[in-house]
C-alpha cells in the first residue's frame, strides 16, 4: 500500500471532511481516507497496482478539492 | 414534459456544501438538472414526468442527501414547503390526546359506574359473579396499555434520569392496581382468595383517563411557536423587479442577487437589503427600529429589506439576500429564543418528586413489616403494599394544573390579557425583571404636536400687519398648515391634523396640493402659498430658513422632530413633534415597582430622550442605544444573572426579545409578529394590564398549590390506614383495618370534586 498526506485548502467544513472520505474512499483500489477539518490535511492510502496518485488527484479536482502543489 | 421543484435542504454550512449537495443530486436517477442556492437553502430539481414520478423522485433525493449528510425537507404538494413541520406537529398532537382521551373515557366510565354500583351494593348479586371480573379486564386492558403506554414511555425516560416524575406515579400507581387486579381475577377463577377478592381495574382506568384528560387539556392550551416565523416570512415580497440590461423583469425573491439593480415603487416593500442608487422617498422602518416616523432615504442610503417605501420610487442596489438580510435574522433569533426557553418543571412534577420516594419507602416498608416483624406472610404483607402504592396515586391530580389554567385563563380572557402556554401563566408571578419597550408601549408610537412657534413678524393671520394675539397668532398657522397637510398620509401631517381637529378648528379645502417624497407638501390654502416640511424643502423653494435655526436646536435637543412652515416665500413658525406618552404609563410603571420588580426601560433612542421619558414615567433604569437584535440580548443578560425576565412590547423588532424573555407580554395594538412570539397579549394595549396578568398568575398559582393539595390529601390521609396502621385497634370498624376498596373509591371521588370545585372558585377572585 502507498501512503500520502496532502493539504486540501478548499476544506471549510465537517461535511468537506465527510464528502472527501466518502468520495475519494470510493474510488476502486484506494484503502483508507482520512481528512480533518482544521489541519485541512488529507492522508490516502492505495493499492499500487490497481490505481495510482493521478487517478485520485483527479477525482478529487473532479469533487472540486484539489490538493494543494 | 420537463417539471421543477423547489426543495428545501438543510445542513449546509459552506460554499462547497452547495457543489457537493449539487452533484449528490445530479447523480440520482431521475434528475435533469439540480441547483442549489446556499442562501436560500434550496435545491431546484427539474425532472420528466407525473406526481407519482415527483414522488419517488423524492424518495431517491431525500436518500442520497442523508447520505451525503445532509437533510431534504419534502415539499407538501405543490406547495413549495417552506416546512409547517411544528404546526403539523402540534396538530397531531392534539388528534393523538383526543384519541386516547376518547378511548379511555368509552372505556373508563362504564367501568368506573359499574364497579361502583358494585361496591355500594346497588346492583344485583350478579354483579359478582366471575365473568363480571373479565368483563372488567376487557375495558381495563386497552385504557392501561393503549391510553397509558405514554405514562410508561415518560416514567422510563425520568426513571432512566434519575427523577421521579407525575408519569413515574402514575404508571406505577396504575400497573400495580391493574396487575394487582388480575392476579385477583385468576386467583378467583382458580377458586381461591388468597390474594385478596377485590379488583382495582376501575382505580387504574381512572386515573390514565383523567390525567390523559388534563394532558388533552395542556396541549390544546399550547401556543403555536411557529406562527410567529410565518407572519415575519409574510412581511417579504414575494417578487422583486429587477433592472438588467436594462429592462426591468419581475422575478421571485428568492433568484434576486447581490449585486443586482431592483425597483421599488411608492408603497412597495423593499425586497432585500440594500443601498439606494437613484431616487429619494421616506420608508418606514418601524419593522426594524420601532420608531413610526419614515426615514427619508435617497443615493448612498442603506434600505432594509421588508421595510416599506412610502412616497418616492427608488433604485437600489442589492447588497445582502436570503438568509442574510436583517429580517432573516430577526427569524433566526425568534427561532433560536424560542428554542431556547427552558421548560419550568410542572408543578405537579415538583410535587410528584417527593411523593413517589416517600411512598415508596412507606411501601416497602408496610411490606417489610407485616412480612418479617408482624410475621403475617408473604402474601398478606404483598397485599398490603399494593394497597398502600394504589391508595396513593392520586386521581386528581391530573386535574390539579390544568383546570385551574383553564379557569385562570378564561378569566384572563375577559380581561384582555390573552395567555398563550400554561408555562406562561405558571412562571408570571415570579417575575424579578420587567423590561419595557420605550415605543409605541410606554409611549404612543406616533407623533403629536408639543409646541407651535409662531415666527417674528410672520404674516399668519387673516388681517396682515394687525395685532392679534399670540394665541390667535398660532390658531392661524394651525389652521393654514393643516389645511395644506389634509390630503398627506404622512404621520406628522396627521399629527398636525389631529392636532388641529382637537382644538376645533374648520379646515378649508387647500386649492392645490403637491406631496415632495421624503420632504413635506406645498400646498395653496386660501390664496396663499403654504410650504410645510423639512428646511431643505423650503430653501428649495426659496425660503430663507436662517432666522429659526435656533430655535429649532432647542427644540430638536429634547428628541422632537420639527416641521417647518412658510407661508408666501417667508418662514411662519415651527411645528415641534415628539412621541407622546400613554397617559397610564406612569401608573402602570408606579404599580410594577411596587410589587417590587426591577423596572427597566430599553429602547433604540439615544440616551438623552430614554431618559426624558422614563424620568417622566418613573422608570430608574434606562438601557438606551440598544440595536433591534440586541434587545433578546439585553433580556438575556439579565436571565443570566438569574432572573426570571418579563418583556413588553410592541413591536417586530422586539420578536426575539419577546420570544426570549421568560414571559413575553404583547401589546394587542402592536404587530402580528410580537403578539405571536410572545407568551401574552394584552389586547387594548394598555400597560396597567400588567400587573393584572401578575396577579391572575399569582391567584391561578395559589389555586394550582391548593388543587396539589385536595389531590393528594385524601389519598395521603388513607395511606397509613393502608399500611395497616389501625390493623391493632381492635374497636376500629373492619373498612378501616384492612383497607376496604370503597375507601380508594372514595378518596378518588372527593379529591376530583374538590380540585374542580376550587379551580371554579378562582373565576369569582378580585384581581
Amino acid at each position: 500500500m502507498s501512503e500520502k498526506t496532502v493539504t486540501v485548502p478548499n476544506i471549510s467544513c465537517g461535511h468537506c471532511v465527510k464528502t472527501i472520505e466518502r468520495e475519494v474512499g470510493g474510488l476502486p483500489g484506494v484503502g483508507a481516507v482520512q481528512a480533518e477539518e482544521t489541519s485541512r490535511r488529507v492522508t490516502i492510502s492505495w493499492d499500487p497496482e490497481r490505481t495510482d496518485w493521478v487517478a485520485i488527484e483527479d477525482h478529487m479536482g473532479d469533487i472540486r478539492y484539489p490538493p494543494a502543489d | 414534459m420537463s417539471r421543477e421543484m423547489d426543495v428545501p435542504v438543510t445542513g449546509m454550512t459552506c460554499a462547497n456544501c452547495v457543489a457537493t449537495v449539487e452533484r449528490t443530486l445530479q447523480r440520482v436517477d431521475g434528475v435533469q438538472e439540480a441547483s442549489v442556492n446556499f442562501a436560500t437553502e434550496r435545491a431546484r430539481v427539474s425532472f420528466d414526468g407525473d406526481d407519482h414520478v415527483r414522488d419517488e423522485l423524492l424518495d431517491r433525493l431525500e436518500h442520497a442527501v442523508e447520505e451525503a449528510g445532509y437533510g431534504l425537507i419534502r415539499p407538501r404538494g405543490e406547495d413549495d414547503g417552506d416546512g409547517d413541520a411544528e404546526a403539523d406537529a402540534r396538530a397531531a398532537e392534539i388528534a393523538h390526546q383526543r384519541r386516547a382521551f376518547l378511548v379511555g373515557a368509552a372505556l373508563a366510565g362504564p367501568l368506573f359506574l359499574l364497579s361502583m354500583a358494585r361496591d355500594f351494593g346497588l346492583v344485583g348479586a350478579w354483579a359478582h359473579a366471575p365473568w363480571v371480573n373479565g368483563l372488567m379486564f376487557a375495558l381495563a386492558t386497552p385504557v392501561q396499555f393503549y391510553v397509558g403506554w405514554d405514562y410508561y414511555v415518560g416514567a422510563w425516560k425520568a426513571l432512566r434520569n434519575g427523577a421521579a416524575n407525575m408519569d413515574v406515579l402514575v404508571a406505577l400507581g396504575s400497573s400495580v392496581a391493574y396487575g394487582y387486579s388480575v392476579v385477583v381475577m385468576v386467583a378467583l377463577w382458580m377458586g381461591s382468595s388468597a390474594a385478596g377478592d377485590h379488583v382495582y381495574f376501575e382505580t387504574a382506568a381512572l386515573i390514565i383517563t383523567l390525567i390523559k384528560l388534563g394532558k388533552l387539556l395542556e396541549v390544546r392550551a399550547k401556543g403555536d411557536a411557529s406562527r410567529a416565523i410565518r407572519e415575519l416570512m409574510d412581511l417579504r415580497p414575494e417578487t422583486a423587479r429587477v433592472v438588467r440590461d436594462g429592462e426591468i423583469h419581475e422575478v421571485e425573491l428568492r433568484e434576486v442577487e447581490a449585486g443586482d439593480e431592483l425597483l421599488v415603487r411608492p408603497g412597495e416593500r423593499v425586497p432585500v437589503d440594500g443601498e439606494v442608487v437613484e431616487g429619494r422617498s421616506a420608508v418606514d422602518e418601524s419593522m426594524l427600529t420601532g420608531e413610526s416616523l419614515p426615514v427619508e432615504k435617497g443615493p448612498g442610503d442603506e434600505v432594509v429589506g421588508a421595510t416599506l417605501n412610502q412616497d418616492g420610487a427608488l433604485r437600489m442596489r442589492a447588497t445582502r439576500v436570503g438568509r442574510d438580510t436583517a429580517l432573516s435574522n430577526i427569524v433566526r433569533l425568534v427561532q433560536e429564543a424560542q428554542g431556547s426557553k427552558a421548560p419550568i418543571q410542572a408543578l405537579a412534577d415538583r410535587v410528584a418528586a417527593v411523593f413517589v420516594p416517600v411512598v415508596l419507602v412507606v411501601a416497602a416498608g408496610t411490606f417489610l413489616t407485616w412480612w418479617l416483624v408482624v410475621g403475617a406472610g408473604f402474601t398478606p404483607a404483598l397485599i398490603r403494599l399494593v394497597a398502600v402504592l394504589v391508595i396513593a396515586c392520586p386521581c386528581a391530580l391530573g386535574l390539579a394544573t390544568p383546570t385551574a389554567v383553564m379557569v385562570g385563563t378564561g378569566k384572563g380572557a375577559e380581561l384582555g390579557i390573552l395567555f398563550r402556554s400554561s408555562e406562561a401563566l405558571e412562571r408570571a408571578h415570579e417575575l424579578d425583571v420587567i423590561v419595557l419597550d420605550k415605543t409605541g408601549t410606554l409611549t404612543r408610537g406616533e407623533p403629536a404636536v408639543e409646541e407651535i412657534v409662531v415666527a417674528e413678524g410672520a404674516v399668519v393671520g387673516t388681517d396682515p400687519g394687525g395685532d392679534a394675539g399670540a394665541p390667535d397668532r398660532t390658531r392661524e398657522l394651525l389652521r393654514l398648515t393643516g389645511a395644506a397637510e389634509r390630503r398627506s398620509e404622512h404621520p406628522l401631517a396627521r399629527a398636525v391634523l389631529a392636532e388641529a381637529e382637537d382644538r376645533g378648528l374648520d379646515l378649508p379645502e387647500p386649492e392645490d396640493f403637491q406631496a415632495v417624497p421624503g420632504r413635506g407638501v406645498l400646498a395653496t390654502v386660501e390664496g396663499r402659498k403654504v410650504v410645510v416640511g423639512s428646511r431643505r424643502l423650503l430653501e428649495g423653494e426659496g425660503v430663507d430658513p436662517s432666522g429659526m435655526d435656533h430655535r429649532v436646536e432647542e427644540l430638536e435637543s429634547g428628541g422632537r422632530t420639527v416641521l417647518w412652515v412658510a407661508t408666501d416665500g417667508r418662514v411662519a413658525g415651527l411645528f415641534a413633534l415628539a412621541d407622546a406618552l400613554k397617559e397610564e404609563s406612569a401608573e402602570a410603571v408606579a404599580s410594577l415597582r411596587e410589587r417590587g420588580l426591577r423596572v427597566v426601560m430599553l429602547t433604540g433612542d439615544n440616551q438623552a430622550t430614554a431618559q426624558a421619558v422614563a424620568s417622566r414615567v418613573g422608570i430608574e433604569e434606562v438601557r438606551a442605544e440598544v440595536l433591534p437584535d440586541q434587545k433578546a440580548e439585553a433580556v438575556q443578560a439579565f436571565q443570566e444573572e438569574g432572573a426570571v425576565v418579563a418583556m413588553v412590547g410592541d413591536g417586530i423588532n422586539d420578536g426575539p426579545a419577546l420570544a426570549r424573555a421568560d414571559v413575553g407580554m404583547a401589546l394587542g395594538t402592536g404587530a402580528d409578529v410580537a403578539m405571536e412570539a410572545a407568551d401574552v397579549t394584552l389586547m387594548q394595549g394598555d400597560l396597567r394590564t400588567v400587573p393584572r396578568a401578575l396577579r391572575l398568575s399569582e391567584e391561578t398559582l395559589r389555586t394550582i398549590r391548593q388543587n396539589l393539595f385536595w389531590a393528594f390529601a385524601y389519598n395521603a390521609v388513607l395511606i397509613p390506614v393502608a399500611a395497616g396502621a389501625l390493623y391493632p385497634v381492635e374497636s376500629a370498624p373492619e373498612m378501616l383495618r384492612s383497607l376496604h376498596p370503597i375507601l380508594a373509591a372514595l378518596a378518588m371521588a372527593f379529591s376530583s370534586v374538590s380540585v374542580v370545585g376550587n379551580s371554579l372558585r378562582l373565576r369569582r377572585r378580585e384581581l
